[in-house]
């Protein structure tokens, strides 16, 4: 029956059902199945959703609903987890808007995408200034930053917050990742980022190289 | 050229540039200058938004100083003051970062929908206005409720008096939000209702609703406008018939584009070639996943503004519309002036001729999108260059 349910779990998260998804994650609790379990369950139904983000079939509309499910699923009274400070999961990184910008959908897909791949997430909210982010980074020592911005004034954000990691010796010890609307490739080049991403699944597949290329 | 001439040769170039039935005397330029008109003329932001003379004398002073061919916002895209009485949740000026943000918010939730479908006005009343105007409740008083009105008749003459001061004084014809417009009704979800989160969110959880709603916003708003369209003359002072916009596409799916935006976009599509209109699309974003839908418009109706996507690709794929934008932010606000002209030389020799408006790739708001001498540079090239 645990079996049945999993897959179902899976597939109703592929299929953004949440209504689904809930009563799936509410009977595995009920029969003992652990939230780490469940967690591991919902990445693999957030991979389906990326896979068919990646075949087009959905958007960024699909993307922010399956955000909503996951993030509704975590906030249950028997799934809430907070990973201690120090504990090493895929990796630790820090996400945030640029200062002067207020657009939060592009960091919350990437929020809900990387905790669903393992990583360890700390979200610095929206107008970020370069100083918190250097403050929040020695506090709690990422491996990336992630910087989202979608209004052109977050360029020049980023690139005081990449300014401001380097004066404060930060640099060499942290990898920075931008995208977002008012982001391109070459852009990120000029500001001095290691990377850009163009959507929130790339973003993780980048975040998943930094690593690897670290080990 | 006298001002009046001045007005009468930039519709005719802007016309000849969409209809591409014969090439325009030269590239038309226009400009996608929003807030940043406003620091450029040497007012802090939150001055200009709040003092209706301002704000007209910040974009008659930018017009003077650059002589676009047309503003694409004539500088009255943001009315905040006008419901300030009774309070406003979605803006948030700074003047010492210089930022303007709307917040993304949805005034309406999902349950509201059912008060939406059965009585519309009802549900503005009682949802809706509480929701934007956050002082708006039982301690309201007349006053303060008459004085949104005061400032509206304050903004509509700021209107007027821009759009009058830009044909008369600049020989410019009027700009988005004073020229013939109207929306889909999802479009009119996406960004006065339930923002981008709660439109992601219904097209999913409440489809057949969400819908119903498109559908009563079109029965009202859009194909009345549209009917209209039929029998209306080109306003004086404007360089197009009608002005549409494309900004909620950017998070569909081609199947819920399929479902909730196309078939009224459409609609309005073939009303603007059935009447035999120009039709400019402000569309931000990437449009390029809907290219496709837009391959067998007839050619000499339709220009759209090209924000992400590489210029030169959409011309090459939609040789049947004329392409608006094409000069680069970055650039403008980065590189030097030679450069800056160099590329519009670059894009008007292949690009120019019909089928192309030059304006900017990115809706310029904060001071360092554009170095002002960079602009300056730009401007005079293109209406000397042939």
């Amino acid at each position: 029956m645990i079996e049945k349910v999993t897959d179902q779990l899976i597939r109703a998260l592929g299929e953004l059902d949440e209504t689904q998804v809930i009563i799936c994650v509410k009977t595995l609790l009920e029969n003992g199945v652990d939230r780490f379990c469940i967690q591991s369950l919902l990445n693999e139904g957030m991979k389906r959703v990326g896979a068919l983000y990646e075949t087009g079939e959905y958007f960024i509309a699909d993307l922010i609903v399956s955000g909503m499910i996951y993030k509704n699923v975590l906030e249950l009274p028997r799934m809430r987890y907070v990973p201690k400070l120090g504990e090493r999961v895929a990796g630790r990184v820090l996400v945030g808007t640029a200062e002067g910008d207020v657009h939060d959908i592009g960091k919350d897909l990437l929020k809900s995408v990387l905790s669903a791949n393992g990583f360890d997430v700390y979200d610095l909210g929206t107008d970020v200034p370069p100083k918190t982010f250097v403050s929040e980074s020695t506090r709690l020592q990422p491996d990336i930053i992630a910087i989202s911005g979608v209004m052109t004034v977050a360029v020049s954000a980023m690139a005081r917050t990449i300014q401001a990691l380097s004066d404060a010796n930060l640099r060499d010890r942290v990898k920075v990742i931008v995208g977002g609307m008012c982001m391109s490739e070459e852009l990120s080049r000029e500001i001095g980022a290691d990377a850009y991403s163009p959507d929130p699944l790339e973003g993780v597949a980048v975040c998943k190289n930094f690593l690897l290329k670290t080990s | 050229m006298n001002n009046e001439e001045l007005l009468a040769y930039r519709q005719q170039i802007i016309e000849d540039a969409i209809r591409m039935k014969k090439k325009p005397d030269r590239t038309p330029h226009f400009a996608n200058y929003w807030t940043w008109k406003i620091l450029d003329s040497g007012y802090k932001l939150s001055e200009a938004l709040y003092d209706w003379d301002k704000l007209e004398d910040s974009t008659i002073k930018f017009q003077k100083k650059y002589g676009f061919d047309m503003l694409v916002d004539d500088g009255v895209r943001d009315p905040m003051q006008v419901i300030e009485p009774i309070g406003q949740s979605s803006y948030e000026v700074d003047d010492e970062k210089e930022i303007m943000n709307i917040r993304d918010v949805s005034f309406m939730s999902p349950d509201d929908y059912d008060l939406f479908l059965k009585d519309y006005p009802r549900f503005l009343w009682e949802v809706v206005l509480p929701n934007k105007a956050n002082r708006f409740n039982s301690d309201l008083t007349l006053e303060q409720f008459g004085e949104v009105f005061n400032r509206f008749n304050g903004y509509a003459k700021c209107t007027q008096n821009i759009v009058s001061r830009l044909n008369t004084e600049c020989g410019t014809p009027a700009g988005m939000l004073s020229t013939q417009s109207t929306i889909p009704g999802y479009e009119q979800l996406f960004n006065f209702y339930r923002g981008i989160k709660g439109t992601a969110s219904d097209m999913r959880r409440i489809p057949d609703k969400f819908k119903a709603a498109c559908d009563l916003l079109d029965e009202m708003q859009l194909y009345p406008a549209l009917e209209q369209l039929k029998t209306s003359t080109r306003r004086a002072n404007a360089s197009v018939d009608f002005i549409g916009l494309m900004l909620g596409h950017t998070i569909l799916s081609i199947k819920q584009w399929e479902a909730f935006y196309w078939p009224s976009f459409k609609r309005m599509l073939d009303a603007v070639v059935a009447a035999d209109k120009t039709c400019y699309i402000f569309s931000e974003g990437s449009t390029k996943r809907f290219w496709s839908y837009f391959k067998d418009l007839p050619k000499g109706h339709f220009a759209f503004h090209v924000e992400q996507d590489d210029i030169f690709e959409f011309k090459k794929e939609l040789p049947n519309c004329c392409a608006v934008g094409g000069m680069h932010a970055s650039l403008l606000g980065g590189g030097t002036k030679e450069q800056c002209v160099s590329y519009a030389k670059h894009l008007i020799d292949e690009l120019g001729g019909e089928g192309f408006i030059l304006s900017q790739d990115k809706m310029i708001s904060y001071r360092n999108d554009t170095n002002p001498e960079n602009l300056k540079a730009v401007c005079d090239f293109v209406r000397e260059y042939r």
